[in-house]
């Protein structure tokens, strides 16, 4: 065991108090002073393996795009959602069937699901160096997920149609809700600092891509009958939530050298 | 102002975040690698995975430097960044934070058996009966000598929730550690 490198300072002894019984106060320094310190030569490997991935090493496009400062990648994303949505709605048309109270009640609940959307890409882009988060974090997680779905089962909460819509109409719908919500999924997982996401991070970025197919769906389509909803609108969070869940167990993990 | 004066930490972390600056860099690691070592070998138990969170956590470091806002304390910023690194090691793997029983045992740190003396592995067995908030802030606190405001913000917690956990910490570690009796306190102990 090396002993030639000096010993780290460890505390401010101004604020470590310990137990206050002498015997055990002097156990617990014994174990914090007893620090096993690495060769020098395997402390530097250790720097070298840490260099060669960040000042040592040519950052290609996802490390600039990961290493920007934390609202930047959040406004990032804000942006890739409104050119997506208005992309997709400038190409497929907005309805024409709402009358104009109708139209104000859909405006105010999709700023809901914006907040949510919103809420959920900020959340998913949290820094590690911001504390972890807490259980009403965590509820709000489940919610972005879940919300398109719960909110397609409220009987007459969406204006429009509510007779079935053919097999056909679920196609489209449910394909063009995929085109809006996977860039913007792609994008939280692109700005992710992580070697492999988390899963809560997965999760939160597959529930504001959801959240937000789920939004402009409602500006397209005028079938709101539950089924339509759940299978075509409602859906897309869910499915690319559990599509990069299941592929992050085959994501390469980093090697150490 | 005295000019030999080593740079204060957030003073290296200036140099490092405006011009990438390797020499800045190496100095963080060379004051924090070591101890975040020990705070993972506490925590993990194996040397090679204490290693990986090391790396872990400065690759994080370096993802993250644009957020470390002028005025800020590096410490804290830090240790908050190696915590969230320990628990998402934790989620992974499915367990809760836990040493090896057994420092003998097949989990052994890989670099040397003879290390562990009967009072770190009585005082880790303490320690791993705390409940993990409790665990965090004695970690922090007592082994790594943050102070509670630093604790506070790298837990994420008011200052006063931290002194309570610490507490409460403290009394059952001299509960625990009361009664221990460890025959050896010697580095090479190998009994209990």
């Amino acid at each position: 065991m090396s002993t030639d490198r000096p010993t780290p300072e460890l505390r401010s002894p101004d604020e470590v108090r310990g137990t206050g019984v002498p015997e055990v106060d002097a156990l617990l320094a014994e174990d914090r002073e007893a620090i096993t310190l690495l060769p020098k030569p395997a402390f530097d490997d250790l720097f070298d393996e840490i260099e060669a991935e960040t000042v040592g090493k040519r950052p290609g496009l996802r490390d600039r795009l990961r290493e920007l400062g934390t609202p930047v990648r959040i406004v990032l994303v804000l942006l890739v959602m409104a050119g997506v949505s208005a992309s997709f709605l400038g190409l497929v048309g907005a309805r024409g069937d709402l009358s104009s109270a109708e139209g104000l009640w859909l405006g105010a609940l999709q700023v809901l699901l914006l907040v949510g959307s919103v809420s959920a890409v900020a959340m998913s882009l949290r820094p590690l160096s911001r504390p972890g988060l807490g259980v009403l974090a965590w509820v709000g997680a489940g919610a972005a997920l879940l919300a398109p779905v719960l909110l397609s089962l409220v009987p007459g909460l969406w204006p429009g149609y509510t007779h079935a819509a053919p097999m056909i109409g679920h196609f489209i719908c449910g394909v063009g809700g995929m085109v809006v919500a996977a860039p913007v999924a792609v994008a939280v997982l692109v700005l992710d600092r992580g070697d492999r996401p988390s899963p809560w991070r997965v999760l939160l970025a597959a529930g504001s891509a959801g959240l937000l197919a789920y939004g402009v769906g409602h500006w397209h389509c005028p079938m709101v009958h539950p089924t339509h909803l759940i299978l075509a609108h409602a859906s897309h969070g869910v499915l690319i939530g559990g599509a990069v869940l299941l592929l992050t167990r085959f994501w390469p993990k980093r090697r150490r050298r | 102002m005295d000019s030999q004066a080593p740079p204060t930490d957030e003073q290296l972390m200036a140099r490092y975040v405006a011009d990438g600056d390797r020499a800045a860099f190496r100095a963080l690691f060379d004051r924090y690698g070591p101890r975040l070592l020990g705070l993972f070998r506490r925590s993990v138990g194996r040397e090679d995975l204490a290693q990986d969170l090391v790396q872990q956590t400065f690759l994080h470091v370096h993802r993250a430097r644009k957020d470390f806002r002028r005025g800020a304390k590096l410490r804290p910023w830090l240790y908050a960044i190696a915590m969230n690194v320990r628990r998402e090691h934790f989620r992974k793997v499915g367990r809760r934070p836990e040493q090896p029983l057994d420092p003998d045992g097949p989990h052994v740190p890989s670099q040397d058996p003879e290390a562990s003396t009967a009072t770190e592995r009585a005082v880790r067995r303490a320690l791993e009966q705390l409940p993990e908030a409790q665990r965090e802030v004695v970690l922090l606190h007592y082994y790594e000598g943050l102070s509670m405001a630093e604790v506070a913000s790298a837990v994420g917690a008011s200052r006063s929730a931290v002194k309570v956990r610490a507490h409460r910490a403290y009394n059952t570690l001299r509960e625990i550690l009361g009664g221990t009796d460890v025959p050896e306190r010697h580095p090479t102990g190998g009994g209990v």
